[in-house]
Parts: structure tokens; C-alpha cells; sequence
């Protein structure tokens, strides 16, 4: 009972680390300015070093949750404690000017254990999706010509709290589900600033959206064996939501007083339905593994984001290498996990009838801590999305990710003479 | 105590035997590496520099500002009944031919005091610095002279000769009672005779002094003060000089030639001299000046004649001629009272407006009529009061920071072919419309000074909303912000 005061009050405590450290992020992309933001995944550092691979994968060192059956296989001797951390620095371009972003947050908390032969479960914590960019421009005053300043910040996401349980039915076979709260709030200020000539007035356009929902996707995994080989085939599958959302709306100027203020009209957010399939192959100390995902956002018609940009369905394929050269008795530098791996997708974002594509490498380790079970898990990938052309923006994204995969054995079960 | 089996729930065999005796160690150093972790995420709290420049296509904001000068403006034309004059220290005499307001005449009134010292004399080393003629037959009487100085302002044509007469007042020039603290434009006081006259081409730049004699009975007078004065004390000569001298009046409107200048004079600067000679050893030059020191009694007298239609109807201070009237002009002269009105008919337009616009800026910009003033004098600002319908100053118009508005003359610095004057009355505009009810009577007023005092005698015609071309204009600019759901 005591270890699960002690880990609840940890996971607690890290929670609201992370929810904190959430709401300070303010850097994140210049494409989160549309909708509810870049949308994020609740995949471990082990996946991020698989180019985000993680459908039909089923560990049992980490928690997988790219796919609600991906933890099927946990150790039932083990209590898995994982908590990721997600750096990044991003070179923008806008074909006016370049900038430099940097930003680091936690990406991720969850704890994993087998509560029976044929049962698992997982909760925890990640960010479903991040708001956060900066973007100046110039405006012209219809009428006169003269050019003012206009400043769009944007902060915030949303965050998921989830529950994930996998159940093996055969023993080839598990599905899984999982079910999160969705919450968050979303924070848009776009600042005009007339100087002097125009004024000298600051006029501020401020909008904070609070939003929440359950939501729930489920997952499957199948593998069989042939000879040393397995071979692991998984899908997922999350249907569409509308997100409850309030808003509330204030315009005011550093001179005198509030202009608008309006709280009162409900609004909705909507997140879409995305499905993907994946296959692994593994035989000895290698996996390798690929992955299929589809998000349709192009059913959202949403008014009112269409007129700043069209949403289109988006498709991701990625894929992994995973090469393991030891066993658990091996020596230290035989015991790390060395990954690669590449996707290359199309962005949700329509802008101008230009295909918005992002591909990644990556590059991942997992070093074990001594001679436990602990690890840690470093990822790095070089991202590229977008273009200078159309008037929008190329990202050149690094992005480091360091998980810390804490794996206690809880569930002996000593007999004494 | 033994172990004696351990299995797993799926039959397998644990990872490793060690374990079991590592939990105990890492059981602890695992809360505690959460907690580094934790701190370290908020060390690593985001950060940014100044956002990257777009262009206005990608955020497709739907703010926007736009500037509109459709708001009707109406300039109309009103006279007070009576300006002040006095205390401006600037004496304009003759009289000048304006558009619409007719012949503007001017007389100018002032005080002269009695000597201070004595100049350029030295007898047998001593000074005199009393009032004393000097007597025994030593000191001569030799002319009284006038010098006025030219403060560079004038009007109307300088090329014809000016005759410059100066009178005495038989009157005393003072405040009538103790309520009385200024004299305005329609003051007069009872003349005598004169004193003197002089003819000459007006050179206001060329010869900033103007020098003439005045009458020798005039100066024994001032002769026979200064020896009466050696017995007197000061204030007693100050009161027997008052007597004497009750003050002067310049003019020129019945010379015999017909002056077609106004021109201005230094009031401070002006004074009467009064020469003599010491017949020593050798003749020694004496000046005993009479200067004008009471800047709060000197004033103009100022009137005009032959106003066009409808001009001359403005006999009341809440008469006005509107532009439409007016031949779509307003008028400023603030030396006879006339001064421009500005009204915003449809205020109250403004007011109902989209309740997503919002007044950044307005703007008030004035065009003086090409033509109707010189280039180069041009007063380089007005200021503005609110005025009720009755025309009656409320307050002066202030900006946000509480500083009193005034305009800015804008023009080509190549040949100033396009001058007008703009005024910042954003502040003024958001207030008003931020009252329950607007007062639609009410309007501004644009005057040179600061008050309805006049400090400049500049004629100016201004272009109303009505012309076509250079029209005075109310200029708005807008920021329209968008709602959500709207």
C-alpha cells in the first residue's frame, strides 16, 4: 500500500510539474497558430528514436502507448515509471527574416504495471497538443498607407490524462483501450501597436479558450512466430470529438479602457478521427518496425478556422530499426539499444493549396542504470516542415528527447519456509 | 529464512535474483530522481526572442485599421462682440482692405512715465540724475521727438506713403474701476490735440525705427515738468506727470493720405524724447526719455467697415455664418473678434458606430484658402477650445496626457503650394462619444493664441468641408476587431 502512496504522490508531484511547466510553453511552432495547435503523441523516447513508430510494437522494458495493446507484454514482476522530457531548438524561416526558437517542457509521465496474466494497465500524463509561436507583421492602414505593427502570440494546449488498459484474449492476441480527459486552455493575443503618428495607442485582442472532453481510442495487436522471426501487426483507431470549449474574448487599449469583453458564447473545438496500422518484424537482437497513420482533418469544417486556413487529412508512414546486442546479463555497453528511424508525412495545415510536408530522422539510445532494470532513453531527430514559399514558414526542428524508464520489481511474491 | 521459489504471473523467470535486493535501494533514489527531474523541467521553462516577421496573408487576422475622412465637418464663422487688446505690448495703427470683412482700422492707446534718469550728462563731475533742468540759461530746450520701433508684423500694402499722426489723449488712460482689468477692441478714449505727424514709406525690415518731432509746445510742456519736478518727490512727480501726461493715441485714420497699411509697432519699445544742449566748454547733449512702461493699459482700438453679405450680420457673439453661407469658407481675424467655429454635425453617427470599430485617431485637418495669407508669416499653430452654441468658451482641448491640443502646420517646404493645419483631437473625440449625450450644439473653436485673447492679427480664410479641392476634413482612422463567432 505504501508504494502506492509513495508513487501516486511522485506521479502527483511530476503531474503538476508537468502542467505547469505545460502552461509556460510558449514556443512551439508557428503552424500551432491554427486550431488547437501542433498535436502531440503519448509514444515513449524508445518510439521518438523509431521515427515515432510505435503501433505494433509491444515491449516489455517501456510503456508503449502509441497503441492502447502496445503494453500487453509488461513484465508482471515490474511497476514501470516513465517520465520523458522534450527539448527542442528550431530554426524558422519566413522568407523575410529568420528566427531561432528553443524550448523545453515535459513530454510525458506515465506508470505501467500487469495486474493479471491477461491484463495490464497504464495511466498518465502527456500534452495532446501545444500552442506556442510568436509572428510579427506589418499591416496598412486602409485608407491612409501607413503601416502598423501587429504581433500574434500564442500559448498554451491541451493535455490528456489517460487510463490505458490492454487485455490479451489469445495468445497471439490483445486489444486495448484508452481513455483520457482532454483539457486545456488555449491563449491568443494578437497586440496592434500604432505609434505616435497613428495615435500612440496599443490595442490589445485577447482570447482564451478553455477546453475539455473525454476521449477515447482503442488498439489491437496480433503476432506469431515463425521459427526465430515474430512478426507483430497492430492498428489504432480514435474517432472524431468535439471539444467542450468556452472562450472568453477582451480587446482593450493601453489608454483608457476595455472595449469588448465577451464570455458568454460556448464554442467547440474538434479534434479527428485517425486510425493507422504497422508491422513489426523481429528476429534475435533486431526489430524493425513500419507504420501507417491517417488523421482526418480535411472533414473538419470548421467556419471558423477555414477562413484562415483549409485542414486537410493527414498521412504519416515512419518506421524503425531497433538493434539490442546483449541480454540482461550482458555487460553494460552490450545491454544499450541503438535506433534510427525516418517519417515523412503531410501536415494538417492547407495553406494556399500547398502540401505542408514534415519528414524527421531520428536517432535513439537506451542506456540500462547499472546493473537494475532502470534505463534511460535519449532520442534525437532533425525535422524539416513547411516551406518558404506562399509566404509561409520552413522549419528546420532538432528535437531531443531524454526518458526516464524506472522499473521496480513490486510483485514478488516471497514464500518462507 | 530461505527463498524458496519466486515466479512471476506469467510462469517466467524474473529478469534477475539481484533485484529483490535492489528494490531496497532503489526505491528512494527513485522518488528523488523524480524530484530532480521535475525541478529541472521548470529550469528548462521555454523561452523566446522577438516573433518572426510574416507576411499579413498567413496569420489572415481579421483586425484591420482603416482611416476614413467622410465625416462630416462643418467650419462656420463668429464674432464676439469685443477682444481684448490690451497687454500684448504690440500697437498696430493705419488700416488695411481684407476680403469679407472689409477695412480694418486700428488706433493704438498707450501710457508713457516719466524719466528715470538723466542721459549724456556730465557737469563739472557729477551727474545729474535728478529731474532738474539745469538752470542758469546752462541748458537749452531743443526739440521733443517720438521713437516708435517696428515689430516687423504689418498688413496691407507698404508700398504707399503712411502718415503716422500722434495725439495726445485728454482723457487719462486707466482702468475705469477696480473691476476693470483690460481694455478690448471697441474702447475709446477722448482725444486732444496733435501732437504730431510724419509721412514716410513704410520699411518695416529696411529701418525698424521711425523717428518724428512732435510739437515744441508739447515738448516745453514736458520742459516745464522736469524743472517743476526738481521740488517734488517721486510720487508726487509721478502723480503731477499722470496729469500732464493722461496718454497718447496713435493713428492714422484721418491723415490726409489714404494709408493703406496696418502696421505694428513694439508698444515697450516706444517712447517720447524729450533733447536739450549744456552750453559748457562744450555743448553736451541731453535726452530725457518718456517711456512706455504700463504694458496692462495699452491697447488697439480696432474696427472694420464694409463687410461683404452675410458678414455683416455678425453683430451678435452667438450669430454665425456657416460655410454653406459663406461661400463653403470660415474666416479668422482674432484682432476684430472673428474666429473659426468647427462643428461635427453627425457626432452622434460616430457614436452608433459598429460595436467592433474603435477611434484610434482623429485627425483634424485645416486648410487655409491659397492666397488668403502670406507664406511667410504664416502662424505656425492654433489651439482649440470646446465653445457651446452660444459660443461661449468651456475648456480647452486636451490629448490624453492632459496637455493642451494644438495644430501643426504641415506644408511642401518646396513651395508650400498645399499648407494645412493638423490637429490630434483623438482624445477630445473618444470623450465626447463616450458621453451618455452628446451635445450636438457643441463645437471647437480655433483660435491663434491660447484664449480667446488675440495675439496675432493674421486674416486667414479657411477651405470648408464643401470645396472640392484642399477641404477641411475630419479624418478617423478605425481599428475594426473581430469577434468570435460573430
Amino acid at each position: 500500500m505504501g508504494k502506492w502512496v509513495a508513487s501516486a504522490a511522485a506521479m502527483m508531484a511530476a503531474l503538476t510539474c508537468g502542467v505547469r511547466a505545460q502552461a509556460q510553453n510558449s514556443t512551439s511552432s508557428p503552424y500551432s497558430i491554427y486550431g488547437i495547435g501542433i498535436i502531440n503523441t503519448k509514444e515513449d523516447v524508445a518510439s521518438a528514436g523509431l521515427g515515432h513508430s510505435g503501433i505494433a510494437l509491444a515491449p516489455s522494458e517501456w510503456l508503449n502507448l502509441s497503441n492502447p495493446a502496445g503494453i500487453n507484454k509488461l513484465d508482471s514482476l515490474s511497476f514501470y515509471f516513465n517520465i520523458n522530457l522534450k527539448g527542442f531548438y528550431a530554426r524558422e524561416e519566413s522568407g523575410y527574416e529568420k528566427a531561432s526558437i528553443y524550448s523545453a517542457n515535459i513530454d510525458g509521465i506515465s506508470l505501467g504495471f500487469r495486474g493479471r496474466k491477461w491484463l495490464a494497465f497504464a495511466i498518465g500524463y502527456a500534452p495532446f497538443s501545444s500552442v506556442g509561436y510568436k509572428l510579427d507583421e506589418y499591416k496598412t492602414i486602409v485608407g491612409s498607407g501607413e503601416e502598423y505593427k501587429v504581433q500574434c502570440t500564442g500559448s498554451g494546449g491541451l493535455s490528456q490524462a489517460y487510463f490505458n488498459a490492454a487485455v490479451t484474449l489469445f495468445k497471439h492476441w490483445s486489444i486495448g483501450g484508452n481513455f483520457s480527459v482532454l483539457w486545456g486552455t488555449i491563449e491568443k493575443l494578437e497586440t496592434s501597436y500604432f505609434n505616435a503618428a497613428i495615435g500612440g495607442e496599443n490595442i490589445f485582442n485577447k482570447r482564451k479558450y478553455q477546453a475539455n472532453n473525454i476521449y477515447w481510442e482503442v488498439g489491437t495487436q496480433f503476432d506469431f512466430n515463425i521459427g526465430e522471426n515474430n512478426f507483430r501487426f497492430g492498428a489504432v483507431y480514435a474517432p472524431e470529438i468535439w471539444l467542450h470549449t468556452s472562450y472568453d474574448q477582451i480587446v482593450y487599449n493601453d489608454v483608457s479602457r476595455e472595449l469588448m469583453h465577451d464570455d458568454s458564447t460556448p464554442d467547440r473545438f474538434r479534434v479527428p478521427r485517425m486510425y493507422g496500422a504497422g508491422f513489426t518484424f523481429q528476429r534475435k537482437k533486431l526489430l524493425g518496425t513500419v507504420e501507417y497513420k491517417v488523421s482526418e482533418w480535411g472533414s473538419i469544417d470548421d467556419v471558423k478556422f477555414k477562413d484562415r486556413a483549409n485542414f486537410r487529412n493527414t498521412y504519416t508512414i515512419s518506421g524503425g530499426i531497433q538493434y539490442s546486442p546483449g541480454t540482461p546479463e550482458s555487460p553494460f555497453y552490450k545491454r544499450m539499444r541503438y535506433r534510427m528511424g525516418y517519417s515523412y508525412g503531410r501536415d494538417y495545415i492547407d495553406l494556399k493549396d500547398a502540401n505542408l510536408m514534415q519528414t524527421g530522422f531520428s536517432l535513439g539510445i537506451t542506456v540500462p542504470i547499472g546493473r537494475s532494470l532502470n534505463a534511460i532513453s535519449i532520442a534525437y531527430e532533425h525535422q524539416h516542415r513547411g516551406t518558404q514559399s506562399n509566404g509561409m514558414i520552413e522549419e528546420n526542428i532538432n528535437t531531443f528527447k531524454l526518458g526516464f524508464n524506472i522499473r521496480e520489481v513490486w510483485f514478488l511474491r516471497h514464500k518462507f519456509e | 529464512m530461505t527463498f524458496k521459489q519466486i515466479t512471476t504471473s506469467e510462469g517466467r523467470h524474473p529478469a534477475s535474483m539481484r533485484l529483490g535486493a535492489m528494490t531496497h535501494t532503489l526505491r528512494r533514489p527513485g522518488l528523488a530522481f523524480l524530484s530532480l527531474v521535475a525541478m529541472v523541467a521548470m529550469l528548462l521553462a521555454s523561452c523566446n526572442d522577438e516573433g518572426l516577421l510574416m507576411n499579413d496573408s498567413y496569420m489572415k487576422n481579421h483586425t484591420y485599421a482603416e482611416m476614413t475622412d467622410a465625416t462630416p465637418l462643418q467650419l462656420s464663422t463668429f464674432r464676439l462682440d469685443s477682444v481684448q487688446t490690451s497687454a500684448q505690448n504690440t500697437a498696430w495703427v493705419g488700416k488695411a482692405k481684407k476680403p469679407v470683412i472689409g477695412t480694418i482700422h486700428s488706433d493704438a492707446y498707450m501710457m508713457l512715465s516719466e524719466p528715470s534718469r538723466v542721459t549724456s550728462l556730465v557737469i563739472s563731475g557729477g551727474t545729474n540724475g535728478g529731474y532738474s533742468w539745469i538752470q542758469n540759461g546752462k541748458e537749452v530746450y531743443d526739440s521733443c521727438t517720438i521713437v516708435l520701433c517696428h515689430s516687423g508684423l504689418y498688413e496691407g500694402d507698404t508700398t504707399q506713403n503712411f502718415e503716422i499722426v500722434v495725439k495726445r489723449l485728454d482723457e487719462r488712460l486707466e482702468f475705469a474701476s477696480e473691476d476693470e482689468t483690460a481694455f478690448y477692441n471697441v474702447r475709446d478714449f477722448k482725444e486732444g490735440e496733435t501732437l504730431g505727424s510724419y509721412v514716410f514709406k513704410p520699411r518695416p525690415h529696411t529701418y525698424p525705427r521711425v523717428r518724428f518731432r512732435l510739437s515744441d509746445d508739447y515738448g516745453n510742456e514736458l520742459k516745464q515738468f522736469v524743472i517743476n519736478a526738481a521740488s517734488w518727490g517721486s510720487s508726487l512727480t509721478s502723480q503731477y506727470f499722470r496729469t500732464l501726461m493722461k496718454g497718447i493715441k496713435i493713428t492714422s485714420s484721418d491723415s490726409r493720405y489714404d494709408t493703406q497699411a496696418l502696421l505694428a509697432f513694439i508698444a515697450d519699445s516706444s517712447k517720447i524724447c524729450l533733447h536739450s544742449h549744456y552750453k559748457g566748454m562744450t555743448a553736451v547733449k541731453i535726452q530725457r526719455e518718456f517711456k512706455m512702461t504700463d504694458r496692462a493699459t495699452q491697447f488697439n482700438r480696432v474696427w472694420n467697415e464694409g463687410m461683404d453679405e452675410p458678414y455683416d450680420q455678425l453683430d451678435k457673439r452667438y450669430k454665425q455664418v456657416t460655410e454653406a453661407e459663406g461661400g463653403l469658407h470660415s474666416v479668422e481675424y482674432e484682432g476684430l473678434g472673428y474666429y473659426t467655429r468647427i462643428n461635427f454635425p453627425q457626432i452622434e453617427a460616430l457614436k452608433n458606430l459598429d460595436e467592433y470599430q474603435h477611434i484610434i485617431k482623429a485627425t483634424l485637418k485645416i486648410y487655409p484658402e491659397v492666397g488668403s495669407y502670406d507664406k511667410r508669416r504664416i502662424p505656425s499653430t492654433f489651439y482649440l477650445f470646446e465653445v457651446n452654441k452660444g459660443n461661449v468658451i468651456q475648456s480647452q482641448v486636451r490629448n490624453s496626457n492632459g496637455a493642451y491640443v494644438h495644430s501643426t502646420l504641415v506644408y511642401d517646404s518646396y513651395d508650400r503650394s498645399e499648407m494645412y493645419y493638423y490637429a490630434d483631437i483623438t482624445y477630445y473625440i473618444n470623450t465626447l462619444l463616450a458621453r451618455d449625450k452628446i451635445d450636438e450644439n457643441a463645437g471647437l473653436v480655433m483660435t491663434w493664441g491660447n484664449g480667446m485673447k488675440p495675439t496675432n492679427y493674421e486674416f486667414m480664410v479657411f477651405n470648408g468641408h464643401g470645396v472640392d479641392l484642399h477641404r477641411s476634413k475630419l479624418e478617423v482612422t478605425f481599428y475594426n476587431y473581430d469577434r468570435e463567432n460573430r
